[in-house]
């Protein structure tokens, strides 16, 4: 009964809509919904009429938009107030914003802002940098012991690294607001004069994020896919490059498949 | 059984809140902090299972801040009324918070913020779905059946006290069994069973009385004040008719005459905490805060003139 009390009040408040009466109904045959005890059915058949239920729906409402407007701080403070309003609203209507750790929403969230700004504005350019922020600073903070690497090591992107190309306005923009928001403005980039630049972000970056070198973009694109050290240094990296990278881990050693490690 | 008479902590409290200045942790206005660890975490699925890790850097700076006063857990997330199941995730970064930082105690509020996602009649799942909004028990036996044992393993669990926070909320006409009644009457079932204490909340009591056109001092008379280790002080404000526990202002009149009339009365209160929500903190100010605190400084010291031993021994005398 419980069960089923919380299964359907925390329905009516997540959607904001009664209980349809169907739903109030008992259903023997259904262990996954016993039946609500007359008081209980009874509160639900009340409901409508309960002014408390109303409010309780909107603070709900208010908490989701605080947390939404919270995971992506950066991106939707750039953007006009009524435009920021609107997205957040419409994805609150979506039945976001209502997990408190908004870490694993704040990625689908991004993605969603990103589909909703003109592509290759300064909104969506920073809303892939925090998106990628995120998956930097959520990942876990332990790295292979670059020492270790051998010429057979594979190395990969790390899971939770990422190269953008950034225009040197965006990286203008972020530098001029370094210090008053702590997660992507942490570090400031330095662009050329005109064009973009290429940031890396990791894990294991001071900062989450630094400006790539020319011989680091290779690298990056190199490995999409496993890659060995020798055949990296063959094309003129050097290890000490490869060690930065791994232990920041913009690089990952790649796992060997099962039957490969057994031989 | 767990026992509240190795407590220390004897005096007023102030919630931990990264983005004040730490000074006001140093002030001598504050004898505990209340830390809530989520604050100190980001989660993380692994093979669709969440985890709440703790963020290094953000322990050692709340401990930096707290400066060696005894800290208290105050949590959101457990979730301990949800029937099918609590956060387990939330359970297992406790324990991993415990050995790296013990608390004198720790409490949660009572109440749900879980409910299994909706799905085809028979379908089922492991997972969770927040509701976004922490909910209301009925008050029914089934609900002191689900949440006293929680309750008392999570004292055994710790080894220190284990606190239920009365919560304030909108929803008049919650079901009831007769054998319980009302909200407080499921509270004091639930800590009678699960061998825990209240965390009286005074100003979520003060919130319902006014909401619901109730005389706080009668539901004041339910709570068995022998039973309160903690007692909250906040403030709220309005809306739409409503006034809401917002912990975004300073405590209104109301709630330190409370304050005044339980604390003589409940003798085994260890602390008396201010609680301010973490965006409102900055704008309220550490001179309001501070103002706050040397409030309800005043009013512990006027009815705790005892030493803190005294204060120990006599909660342990009066153990459940």
């Amino acid at each position: 009964m419980l069960s089923r009390f919380q299964r359907l009040l925390g329905t009516a408040v997540r959607e904001r809509r009664i209980p349809a009466l169907e739903d109030l109904e008992a259903r023997p045959s259904d262990e996954s919904a016993p039946a609500l005890s007359a008081r209980e059915a009874a509160f639900f058949h009340r409901l409508s009429g309960n002014p408390g239920f109303r409010f309780m729906v909107e603070v709900q409402r208010s908490w989701c938009e605080l947390r939404t407007l919270n995971a992506a701080r950066v991106t939707l403070g750039t953007l006009p107030p009524h435009e920021r309003r609107t997205l957040v609203k419409g994805w609150v209507e979506r039945g976001g914003g209502t997990e408190s750790f908004f870490a694993t929403e704040a990625d689908v969230l991004l993605d969603y802002i990103a589909g909703q700004v003109p592509a290759g504005s300064t909104t969506a350019v920073i809303c892939r940098i925090e998106q990628a922020v995120q998956r930097a600073q959520r990942a876990p903070a332990q790295t292979t012991d670059p020492a270790s690497l051998s010429d057979d090591t594979a190395l990969v992107r790390g899971e939770d690294a990422t190269l953008l190309r950034v225009p040197t306005s965006v990286a203008a923009a972020m530098n001029a607001g370094a210090g008053s928001a702590d997660d992507v403005t942490a570090a400031r980039l330095v662009p050329d004069a005109e064009g973009e630049i290429e940031v890396l972000l990791a894990p294991a970056i001071s900062g989450v994020l630094r400006e790539a070198e020319a011989g680091e973009v290779q690298i990056w694109a190199t490995c999409a896919t496993p890659v060995c050290v020798a055949a990296l240094r063959t094309a003129g990296h050097e290890r000490a490059t490869l060690q930065v990278l791994v232990a920041e881990r913009v690089l990952d050693v790649a796992q060997r498949p099962r039957s490969t490690a057994r031989r | 059984m767990v026992n509240a008479s190795s407590i220390s902590i004897s005096g007023v409290g102030f919630p931990y809140i990264a983005d004040l200045p730490p000074e006001i942790y140093r002030s001598g206005l504050i004898d505990f902090v209340e830390v809530t660890p989520e604050s100190l975490c980001r989660e993380r699925r692994v093979g669709g299972q969440r985890a709440l890790d703790l963020i290094p850097s953000h322990v050692e700076r709340a401990r930096q801040t707290c400066d060696g006063l005894q800290i208290v857990i105050h949590g959101v997330e457990l979730s301990i009324g949800s029937a099918e199941g609590w956060n387990d995730a939330y359970i297992d970064m406790l324990d991993r918070f415990w050995k790296m930082w013990p608390f004198q105690w720790h409490s949660e509020h009572l109440g749900f913020q879980t409910v299994p996602p909706a799905c085809p009649a028979g379908a089922s799942t492991r997972d969770f779905v927040s509701v976004g909004v922490p909910l209301p028990l009925p008050s029914t036996r089934e609900a002191v059946d689900l949440v006293a044992p929680r309750a008392a393993g999570l004292c055994d669990r710790y080894g220190v006290p284990f606190l239920l926070e009365n919560p304030a909320h909108y929803l008049f006409d919650l079901p009831f069994d007769d054998e319980i009644q009302g909200e407080i009457g499921l509270m004091n079932a639930i800590v009678e069973r699960g061998r825990c204490w209240q965390l009286l909340d005074l100003h979520n009591l003060y919130c319902n009385a006014v909401n619901f056109g109730i005389d706080v001092a009668s539901l004041l008379q339910g709570v068995r004040l022998e039973r309160v280790l903690e007692i909250h002080v906040a403030g709220g404000s309005w809306r739409d008719g409503f006034y809401m526990d917002g912990h975004n202002a300073g405590v209104p009149e109301p709630v330190w005459r409370l304050l005044e009339d339980v604390l003589p009365r409940a003798p085994n209160v260890a602390g008396v905490v201010f609680e301010v929500l973490d965006e409102a903190a900055p704008r309220l100010g550490p001179k309001l805060i501070g103002r706050e605190l040397e409030r309800a400084r005043e009013i512990w010291h006027r009815y705790r003139r005892r030493s803190g031993a005294d204060v120990i021994v006599a909660r342990g005398t009066a153990e459940c």
